[in-house]
């Protein structure tokens, strides 16, 4: 209410433990209502989530990324509809990993919007949910998320609740039997106000007996609700229990009014309602038998298999229900649609228990249906992405299906068998085992897969964080990137080498030190001697800012060694300008006739991006020797250089050392010249801390100066 | 290879949208790009479809950085191959042929000297002799 009543948008999700298997739930659920107000073209890998919005065909070729990328790109224009955005999420034990994977991922792209992130947990629950409970533990680690406990009610919060209930006169009785604990609260208020009856101890027996004073009507249709789900949509109801529009309406208002249900959105995205606590949904279903419920969950699942056809978003669904019915086959072929719909949406850890659930229930299968069904689950599995540990496992599995499907005389699935193998050897590089004709087939199946992904995304952040652009973008990719390789035990070095960039420039040294110290190791090993010569550089440039030159002097000579084995290019140039350096900041001998001649090589070369970057430090050691007019000359051309290659740090720290030497002659005019053009041209955000330092430093100068900024 | 292609057009795709905000920016970069000549030589003759590869890995990824390819010029033996691109500086475009894992022979920046800019003139009598 404070949100909207600042002009505000609130976006509300919830995890639920019985719905689980449907990706980015608790987001649909979020996004629905502000989309259907949305006043600019939809992103068309939104077709994905929301195919009712935009059209599912235009999100076919989309990947993890753009989907992603379409959710930040709504959640930036909501943000500049309405301010502040807060998003919601109640119950994040209960969160898919592809949902976590999404927040994770805004989280890091979008901090300098007016959208705040809110979710609640319990403490033991959420450690039990390894998505969730690595975010929150990550987010704790960088200081970007505050925890606040919610304690019992106390007495007089107890009074209140109790007296909102009509309970008023044992009020004291209620605080000692509840403990303070909410629901206890309630549901002992409830029975001393509507039946005046002693009440038990226990909260589930209290909950039963409530539930037992309902009209039988409401008793019979919450044994069906207690059974589809957390919530669910009068449709569904209607749809599966044949009840009459009128009985419906009746036993609606009957346990609204009980405070069992409450409106909500359902999980088919209709309006409906949704059991006020978890608790009560559990005592109402198990109170019936376990052949009961059996029954029960076999006539929703033959209800729900015809909807199957046109959605595939229900099959996790029918899949539980059947699983709970002991239909096996049933359950084992809708696990098969889940798990496909899953890697659809690229949400591969969901995919991957689905698959796996799935075949636990072929076990019980005759042989034919068993072995189609395993291996087609089977090759879903790999392409959610395994580890090299159960790769041998799975490996053998296959055989052993491949085999009892030739056996049976099973052409088709033998080949599903097949590609099923070749994607797994392909996935663990075992190319050798892959027929030169496979590789098509292997490589069209991949597109979708973690391995696959997770490279890309690592290539993409470590770019843009080598280029120094768009590093919250880069970060966000990278750790993105790490999620999905840390499921198939995949090692990357762009990796470390863009996570320790993007460290390092948010001036994080001790962070990013053993990340940049472990990519160049993983390029030794791989002997990649580019890669070798990029992380040296990295490592140089870090201990030089970092104020340790003599650090740096130790990369200074494998620099140079990498450079060597470099053919066609200027990299040993650029070594040479490295070490020149190095040695100028130790004050050696020769040391500024090295750096001359570096220089004047690298103009020979064109190399403006190193050049740049060297001249900036000169620049900046003539002018704290007070060598005023030289500090301006090399600050001058460390500008253009910089601007050249459009390296917006070095610009700035360019400027900053111009504007300094400006301020020191007492040349006010091209200072501040020069200060407008730096506040034009550069956006501090995107800026290093060391950029963010210099600038913040010339504005103590200004300010001592006694200069007025404009 | 293809992995890379479409790490490589992904990462265009992000990088198109934003990397050059400021239009002054922009401006200057445009004034000071440099002709760079890339040269490769191959052991045996390269092929139509190695060629295609190697223009589809290569092209996002130097787009990325800001480095166009103008044209290239091909031995008829398709061994010697020199492209012509224009970009911010050498370095860049070395960089970026070295993270598209592209060989090269050799990089340099050149200035375009061309009948039309060049003054032609008329030979002396002792330039006979």
């Amino acid at each position: 209410m404070a949100v909207q009543a600042q002009g505000g948008q609130v976006l509300w999700g919830r995890g639920f433990e019985s719905e689980w298997g449907q990706p980015y739930g608790v987001w649909i659920d979020a996004l629905r209502s502000p989309l259907q107000q949305y006043s600019a073209p939809l992103p068309p890998a939104l077709g994905k989530l929301f195919p009712e919005f935009v059209s599912a065909a235009s999100a076919v070729q989309s990947d993890r990324n753009q989907l992603f990328d379409a959710i930040a790109s709504v959640l930036s224009h909501l943000s500049h509809q309405a301010t502040p955005i807060v998003v919601i999420f109640d119950d994040m034990q209960w969160l898919d990993e592809a949902s976590i994977a999404l927040l994770h991922y805004l989280i890091r792209l979008l901090p300098h919007l007016p959208l705040y992130f809110a979710g609640t947990a319990r403490p033991k629950a959420l450690e039990t949910n390894v998505a969730a409970y690595q975010l929150v533990k990550a987010l704790r680690r960088d200081r970007r998320v505050k925890t606040i406990g919610l304690t019992p009610l106390d007495a007089t919060a107890t009074a209140q609740l109790a007296q909102q209930l009509g309970a008023e006169i044992a009020v004291e009785q209620i605080y000692d039997s509840s403990g303070g604990n909410p629901l206890y609260t309630i549901e002992i208020a409830q029975a001393i106000a509507s039946h005046n009856r002693p009440y038990s101890e226990n909260l589930e027996v209290l909950i039963q007996e409530r539930l037992q004073t309902l009209s039988s009507e409401a008793q019979e249709l919450l044994t069906w609700m207690a059974a589809l789900g957390s919530s669910f949509s009068p449709n569904q109801i209607n749809h599966i229990t044949d009840c009459s529009l009128l009985t419906l309406l009746s036993v609606m208002a009957e346990l609204e009014q009980q405070n069992i249900l409450h409106p909500a959105i359902s999980s088919n995205g209709e309006p409906g309602y949704a059991f006020t606590h978890d608790v009560v949904r559990q005592v109402a279903y198990h109170r019936l038998s376990e052949p009961r419920r059996r029954l029960i969950h076999r006539h929703i699942a033959e209800r729900l298999q015809p909807l199957t056809e046109t959605n595939s978003a229900v099959s996790s669904d029918l899949a539980h229900h059947a699983q709970l019915a002991g239909e096996h086959e049933l359950a084992a072929i809708a696990f098969l649609t889940a798990a496909e719909h899953c890697l659809r949406l690229f949400a591969y850890a969901d995919g991957a228990k689905l698959a796996q659930q799935g075949i636990e229930q072929c076990q019980w299968l005759e042989a034919r249906p068993r072995v189609r069904l395993q291996l087609r689950l089977f090759k879903v599995l790999v392409l959610a992405g395994v580890t090299r540990q159960t790769s041998q496992a799975i490996e053998a599995q296959l055989h052993e299906l491949i085999q009892a499907a030739n056996h049976l005389g099973m052409s088709d699935d033998e080949a599903i068998g097949m590609e099923a193998l070749i994607a797994l050897n392909y996935e663990q590089d075992n190319l050798a085992e892959v027929h030169q004709h496979c590789l098509l087939a292997a490589e069209q199946g991949r597109t979708a897969s973690p391995a696959i992904t997770a490279r890309m995304l690592a290539y993409t952040g470590w770019c843009l964080a080598d280029i120094g652009q768009e590093m919250q973008r880069a970060e966000a990719l990278l750790l993105e990137a790490q999620s999905l390789a840390s499921r198939v035990e995949l090692e990357l070095i762009d990796l470390p080498s863009g996570l320790g960039c993007v460290r390092w420039h948010h001036g994080n040294f001790e962070e990013a030190r053993p990340l940049l110290k472990q990519a160049w190791q993983m390029a030794q090993a791989d002997q990649d001697h580019w890669r070798e010569f990029v992380c040296l550089s990295y490592l140089v440039m870090f201990e030089l800012e970092a104020g340790q030159p003599l650090a740096a002097l130790t990369y200074c000579d494998a620099l140079s060694l990498a450079s060597a084995q470099l053919e066609g290019g200027n990299e040993a140039a650029i070594a040479a300008a490295f070490k020149a350096l190095v040695h100028h900041q130790l004050d050696q001998t020769n040391a500024q006739m090295q750096l001359r001649q570096a220089l004047v090589t690298l103009q020979e070369v064109d190399a403006q991006r190193t050049r740049a970057y060297i001249l900036t430090w000169i620049a900046d050691h003539h002018l704290k020797q007070s060598a005023v007019e030289t500090a301006l000359t090399h600050a001058q051309a460390a500008l253009e250089a910089a601007q050249i290659v459009n390296h917006p740090s070095n610009m700035a720290l360019a400027w900053t050392t111009l504007i300094q030497a400006y301020l020191t002659q007492n040349r006010k005019q091209e200072a501040n010249h020069h200060f407008q053009k730096l506040k034009q041209q550069v956006e501090r955000h995107s800026l290093s801390a060391r950029a963010n330092q210099a600038i913040a430093k010339l504005e103590q100068a200004w300010k001592d100066a006694d200069l007025k900024l404009k | 290879m293809i992995v890379d292609c479409a790490a490589i057009a992904i990462f265009f795709r992000i990088t198109q949208l934003s990397v050059f905000r400021s239009f002054l920016a922009q401006l200057f970069i445009h004034l000071h790009m440099t002709r760079v000549l890339v040269e490769k030589i191959f052991d045996e003759p390269i092929s139509q479809e190695k060629w295609d590869r190697d223009i589809a890995i290569g092209i996002p990824c130097h787009n990325a950085h800001n480095v166009h390819w103008i044209r290239s010029m091909m031995a008829r033996d398709r061994r010697r191959v020199i492209c012509e691109f224009e970009a911010p500086d050498v370095e860049t475009v070395q960089r970026s042929f070295r993270k598209a894992k592209l060989p090269f022979a050799r990089i340099w920046a050149i200035d375009l000297i061309e009948p039309s800019t060049s003054v032609i003139a008329q030979p002396s009598e002792e330039s006979y002799l």
